[in-house]
């Protein structure tokens, strides 16, 4: 029983913590980012599973987180609010050839981040991007400006 | 005969930025979490703080002292103990409780039952259990007298812990052991 309520409870404070550190651990993940992925997972399967490394107490606690990951996901479709707390809203980091200068801030986010995903697209410099979205997943999505 | 997929239409209903592009952008809302982001992060502060000081136990504030007035028995341990975490309680005997080369010790039952006790040490010549606890029987010369005793709580909660040497000579206190 004690697993079960762990496992609750563990996955509720990691879905707050990893909100609230940033957005960018689900998307641009970089090696300082997987530091604290990593380690917060460990420290929390310590007090999940406590002393009772057994099968039966290990199967129960992934049954019940992947009972809690399908039930957010299924609120998700449900609330957009919800969704909204879980997985945040996109944010516009660039328009109009002006940087939102309040989301760029509150995101930490940087030209330099903008540029990197303006590359993968294949643009040169930041004149050519029309629109820098940060998406719900952490990944910023580039629109480019019409030739 | 197979079932048909449901179909339904496309309805443009995600907002759009400057009317050509559909992101669903909600500035007000990004404000609010904002706002709860510093407030969690002050809790976080706060509990870190807090626990750097022992208040979950494992530091200054978890440690207490206790000793009876005719200084027969001074008992050090922690007021905060943590679930499944080990700990010392150590009873430090004054020259009156040895009584006839020996010291006998009454410990409620919580000491076992709920605080984990598994070993002490020195080890008694003697235990005994009745009269709602356990007798302890230890050998001894004169002072100074320690008996240790490690605890490993098995669940959170607040326990009540009684040691006697004598009618006169009893401690009385809670132990608050946390998940």
């Amino acid at each position: 029983m004690y697993t079960i309520i762990h496992a609750v409870l563990g996955y509720f404070f990691l879905l707050l913590t990893v909100r609230i550190l940033s957005r960018r651990p689900g998307g641009q993940m970089t090696l300082f980012e997987f530091v604290i992925v990593f380690l917060i997972g460990g420290v929390i399967i310590l007090s999940t599973v406590g002393d009772d490394r057994s099968v039966t107490n290990c199967v129960c606690a992934v049954i019940v987180i992947g009972l809690l990951h399908g039930s957010v996901s299924w609120l998700k479709t449900k609330s957009r609010t919800f969704g909204a707390i879980v997985d945040g809203t996109p944010l516009v980091l660039l328009k109009d050839d002006r940087w939102v200068d309040e989301m760029m801030k509150g995101m930490r986010i940087d030209a330099n981040d903008i540029m990197a995903a303006a590359r993968t697209k294949g643009l040169k410099d930041l004149s050519q991007i029309k629109y820098a979205i940060l998406e719900r997943n952490g990944t910023i999505s580039i629109i480019r400006k019409d030739k | 005969m197979a079932v048909p997929i449901r179909k339904s239409p496309v309805e443009d209903t995600v907002p759009k930025v400057n009317g050509e592009v559909a992101v669903g952008e909600d500035p007000e809302f990004q404000r609010k979490w904002w706002k709860f982001e510093s407030a969690v992060f002050i809790i976080f502060t706060l509990l870190v703080l807090l626990d750097l000081a022992g208040v979950f136990g494992r530091g200054p504030l978890a440690k207490a002292h206790k000793s009876t007035p005719d200084g027969v028995m001074n008992v050090t341990y922690e007021r905060i103990e943590r679930t499944g975490t080990p700990s010392v309680l150590k009873v430090e005997f004054g020259n009156n409780a040895i009584q006839g080369s020996e010291i006998q010790l009454w410990a409620n039952e919580n000491l076992v039952t709920k605080l984990g006790n598994k070993q002490v040490a020195p080890q008694p010549a003697k235990s005994v259990i009745g009269d709602d606890g356990i007798h302890y029987t230890f050998d001894a010369t004169k002072q100074p007298a320690t008996a240790v005793f490690s605890l490993q709580p098995s669940a959170p909660g607040l326990y009540d812990l009684t040691l006697r040497v004598s009618a006169s000579s009893e401690l009385h206190f809670k132990i608050l052991v946390m998940p």
